[in-house]
């Protein structure tokens, strides 16, 4: 049962409140549980770093926080409103404004540069950052101008960053941001996130397998099989540059 | 089944509905080519076998009496294989309970062993000497329910004579029997009946004498010089010049519809070949790159590169051979309707729509054709891929700047447009070709309505601009002035314009051409020659008037002279200077000569003479008009211009039916052109697609940068279609002219309204099933796999 805490949090209220939160998948081979009665609250500020192995449902868990999917019971209240009660409309608009979704795969829109690519998304944002700003934020102010062609992998996943940040979201989700990195291009992308989330005070969830990038949260949460198994706090974040794999 | 074959057809199932939509488009190429091809062999091997069994004669003379010795003469020229001589006469008849006289071509009936000889359907030849017995033409009896034992009444010679029913027959003279160049036969006005030579003779004072030839001539044999012979020997007995079979009017009109049908194919089949293979190699290209990792294992496990770029054409095989089943039998089917729509026009004692293993072969190969061509470039990429590189992820696609971005000129687009912009110019041979896909879609549309524009501007200039007259009455033989003056006694009649015509060989240089010369009286209100401005034209009274067909074919200009033959009077000459230029519509006005008519009668050596008048009338009394003039023996011929109308009606009306079917066709091809490209790009992008689902872009914002697209090059189309379309209608009425008859080239901007229409609205539905797929795209997964 998670309690009231975490170094970055500041008081008054949850960002996210999770209740018996559970997803089913019907599948040909049966049902598969991929959540089974999750009871989580996320702080605004907060950094937590989901552990698991694949299949344990911290996927599932981050997509339903991004409003790309549904629990099948349980809610999850966002700000206290019940996520699962959005209409299409409202989901699309809380992706817009609220949510920063940073993937394995970079997604760029290939025939579009770096800034534009930016552009994509405060163009539909209220209140935005420059685009300029925001690749400023994960140190590629200089590639701006290029494709995702002529950029390597790290580079392009700094963009994805950039993007997902640029919108000022409240909540930035990556869902193994590093996964298709090696360690010091990962450790790049590491920073830029971190220097994102702390400047905008997002409420981020990292997911990693690996567990060394654990010790740059605030909180660790472990998942197995559907349940929470473990959270632990970081007595200290340690920053990404010092981490190593 | 083998292993991969197996996958051939998962990959069929997993792509059903774009290698649905490609077999849809074989399909309607496939039975538009079996249709077509299986028409033209009916209608040839028809015509051929028609001609053969029944000795269609390869010249034609009328003559107004030669002695039945010349026979021999004519027998004799060198070349000539055989003469027939006969008797032939128009006729006005009487049909009971029809008020409006019909015209009948009245022949002796052929000898056995003559040229020309009947098919005869039913009933018996008319007994030798009976001077009451008629054989009909098939059409002709069937407009008006006659049969055997049925009686009529026909004026012969001034004398009206009951006539019975003996025979109902065919003859290869008159598979179309027609106005040239009227495309439909009017059966109800004009119709073909033979009686016994001698009763015909007797009534028209020409026993031991015929008034009309035909020959037969030895294959090879340069016609021309045996013309000016036959010429030659009846010009004493006033011969009116021979002519081959491709001044015959049945057989050019028959000709001339073979030759359209072949236009259509000629322009079909590359536009349907581009199409297809254009869909398939979209398709294919797609495919392989979904499969390198596949390919890249095959290849590891020592598949060779000919074993797997097999198994990739079979897969466009399998996806060609759906179409060309189902489009041999939609194919075979519309051959048999429109093979029966010809059995209608043209009177053949036999036509029946046969699918040979020939035609069948050529009908398939078009469909292969385009499927090799559109297989190649995948094949090309699936055996030029090292194993090692396919095993690896593609590297991401290279986009630029616009050319007019890197002008420096900022383009002022959001994102979303930026995107599809850039997609199109990155992609641009595979825009270009779906812009041209949807264009040749549109031109299939464009083009026969087109050609239906062009008849209906014909028509309506023929009517009610030169031809305004409801009545046309020919005198059997010249007559003075003063039958004007009795006409416009006849009841309901308005307005009486008289004309003179005689039958003439007008020369220029080396060219001569047998014309019937019109002599009319200065500036006409009924009947009148058309400048190229379609204005009314009077008749100078100096020189001749030529219709602009007739100019062009003898290279003559305006202000030169030409060399005026009568053919009627001793063949005298007369240089006459060309002075007008008339504007030359349809096989009625289109090789024409006028002149002014008392010129014409001076040069004749006659006094005021006339062959007939045009007639204008109080439509309500037309019974009583028609009842007058059926007892009126000097009457030989009645055209009467509203039923002409309505012969022309109906051909429209029968062409709107093939529309229908070309809207069916346009809207396969464009959807299965839009489907596609569409598919293929949402497969392609699915993944920018989901990133902007991810960034909170709605639906509706992702639909945008898709169908946007489509919508930009759909909109590039339909200029290029429009374009295409009056090309194809230029092709096709090209296709159809003949020595008799030419369409001029004439599209209301309507016609391009209507199949914008069409392209729009099958755009739209096409977008609507993209737009479901759009909708329901699963971001989740999309962006969680690698690519």
């Amino acid at each position: 049962m998670a309690e009231k805490t975490g170094g970055g949090a500041n008081a008054a209220q949850p960002t996210f409140v999770a209740r018996a939160l559970t997803k089913t998948y019907r599948t040909e081979a049966g049902e598969v549980h991929a959540l089974r009665g999750i009871d989580l609250e996320l702080w605004p500020g907060e950094f937590v770093v989901m552990l698991g192995p694949s299949g344990s449902g911290k996927s599932t868990f981050l997509n339903i926080l991004g409003g790309l999917d549904s629990p099948t019971a349980g809610q999850v209240l966002y700000r206290g409103a019940d996520l699962a009660a959005f209409s299409e409309r409202a989901r699309t608009r809380y992706r817009r404004e609220e949510i920063g979704f940073v993937f394995q795969f970079y997604n760029l829109i290939p025939s579009l540069t770096a800034r534009e690519n930016v552009l994509l998304a405060t163009e539909i944002a209220p209140e935005p950052l420059t685009p300029e700003a925001a690749l400023d934020l994960v140190g590629l102010s200089a590639r701006a101008d290029h494709f995702p062609a002529e950029m390597s992998g790290g580079e392009q996943q700094r963009v994805a960053v950039a993007r997902a940040i640029a919108k000022r979201p409240s909540i930035l989700l990556c869902d193994e941001p590093t996964g298709a990195l090696d360690s010091n291009t990962g450790i790049l992308v590491l920073q830029a996130i971190e220097a994102a989330s702390s400047a905008l005070k997002t409420t981020t969830v990292l997911i990693t397998h690996n567990v060394s990038i654990a010790a740059m949260g605030d909180r660790v949460i472990s998942f197995t099989n559907g349940h929470i198994a473990d959270i632990r706090l970081n007595a200290q974040r340690r920053p990404a540059g010092e981490l190593s794999w | 089944m083998r292993a991969l074959d197996k996958k051939i057809a998962r990959d069929l199932q997993r792509l059903w509905s774009q290698a649905l939509a490609i077999a849809l488009v074989t399909v309607v190429g496939t039975a538009g080519f079996v249709m077509s091809l299986g028409t033209i062999g009916s209608l040839e091997q028809t015509q051929v076998t028609y001609y053969e069994r029944y000795r269609f004669a390869d010249a034609f003379a009328s003559v107004r009496r030669a002695p039945a010795s010349l026979a021999g003469k004519l027998a004799a020229i060198s070349g000539v294989k055989q003469v027939s001589t006969r008797i032939t006469h128009n006729v006005v008849i009487d049909i009971a309970g029809m008020s409006e006289p019909v015209n009948g071509l009245l022949s002796s009936l052929p000898e056995s062993g003559a040229l020309n000889q009947l098919h005869l359907r039913r009933g018996r030849a008319v007994l030798p000497g009976a001077t009451n017995e008629a054989v009909l033409g098939e059409a002709f009896a069937a407009a008006h329910d006659l049969t055997l034992g049925s009686t009529f009444s026909a004026t012969l010679k001034g004398q009206k004579r009951r006539l019975t029913v003996v025979g109902i027959a065919l003859s290869p003279e008159y598979v179309f029997f027609g106005v040239p160049g009227a495309m439909v036969p009017d059966d109800e006005r004009f119709g073909v009946l033979w009686m016994d030579r001698k009763a015909l003779a007797a009534a028209f004072d020409l026993e031991g004498a015929f008034n009309d030839v035909v020959l037969s001539l030895i294959p090879g044999i340069d016609q021309i010089e045996v013309l000016n012979r036959v010429d030659a020997l009846l010009n004493p007995y006033g011969g009116i010049g021979a002519y081959g079979r491709s001044d015959h009017i049945s057989h050019a009109t028959l000709t001339g519809e073979i030759g359209q049908l072949r236009a259509s194919i000629f322009i079909a089949a590359p536009v349907f070949i581009g199409v297809v293979a254009f869909l398939l190699h979209m398709l294919m290209m797609r495919h392989v790159e979904t499969e390198r990792q596949q390919i890249g294992t095959l290849k590891a496990f020592g598949y060779g590169n000919p074993a797997i770029a097999w198994h990739y054409l079979k897969f466009v095989l399998a996806i060609v051979a759906f179409g060309v089943v189902g489009g041999l039998l939609v194919g075979a089917r519309a051959g048999h309707a429109i093979t029966e729509m010809y059995a209608a026009h043209y009177r053949f004692p036999f036509l029946e729509y046969t699918l040979t293993a020939g035609t069948f072969l050529q009908a398939s190969a078009v469909p292969v054709i385009a499927a090799l061509i559109g297989a190649l470039g995948s094949l090309r990429a699936v055996v030029g891929l090292p194993p090692a590189v396919a095993m690896r992820a593609p590297p991401p696609p290279v986009y630029r700047r616009t050319l007019i971005e890197r002008l420096g000129v900022s383009l002022w687009l959001d994102q979303p447009t930026r995107m599809i912009v850039r997609h199109i110019v990155r992609w641009p041979l595979r825009s270009t070709l779906t812009v041209l896909g949807i264009a040749a879609a549109m031109a299939i549309l464009v083009a026969p309505l087109g050609v239906l524009n062009s008849a209906v501007h014909m028509i309506d200039t023929h009517f009610f601009r030169a031809e305004r007259q409801n009545l046309t009455v020919a005198f059997a033989q010249t007559r003075p002035y003063k039958a004007v003056y009795n006409m416009n006694h006849y009841p309901g009649v308005l307005q009486v314009e008289p004309f003179r015509v005689t039958p003439a060989k007008l020369h220029y240089g080396p060219r001569a051409r047998r014309v019937a010369i019109i002599g009319r009286d200065g500036l006409s209100e009924l009947s009148r020659p058309l400048d190229s401005e379609l204005r009314p034209m009077a008749i100078p009274e100096q020189g001749v008037v030529l219709s602009k067909a007739m100019a062009d074919w003898l290279g003559v200009k305006r202000g030169e002279r030409v060399t005026l033959e009568l053919l009627e009077i001793n063949r005298a000459t007369h240089e006459l200077p060309v002075t007008a230029i008339s504007e030359s519509y349809v096989g009625l006005t289109f090789f024409m000569v006028f002149i002014d008519r008392t010129l014409l009668n001076h040069l004749m050596k006659e006094g005021d003479v006339v062959t007939g008048t045009h007639v204008s009338l109080d439509t309500t009394r037309l019974d009583a008009l028609y009842a007058s003039l059926k007892n009126t023996p000097a009457i030989t011929g009645l055209v009467s211009h509203a039923a002409s109308l309505t012969g022309m009606r109906r051909i429209m009306e029968q062409n709107l039916r093939m529309t229908l079917a070309n809207i069916v066709v346009a809207a396969i091809i464009i959807f299965g052109v839009v489907y596609n490209s569409a598919r293929i790009s949402l497969a392609e992008r699915a993944r920018e697609l989901a990133s902007l689902r991810l960034l909170g872009y709605s639906r509706l914002d992702v639909a945008y940068i898709l169908l946007g697209e489509l919508g930009l090059l759909v909109l590039a189309a339909l200029p290029v279609g429009c374009g295409l379309g009056y090309g194809f209608a230029y092709l096709l009425t090209e296709g159809t002219a003949n020595e008799m008859f030419r369409l001029p080239l004439y599209l209301e901007p309507a016609t391009f309204g209507y199949a914008t229409l069409v392209v729009l609205i099958t755009v739209a539905v096409t977008a609507l099933t993209v737009a479901r797929k759009i909708f329901s795209l699963d971001i989740v997964s999309i962006l969680k796999t690698r690519e």
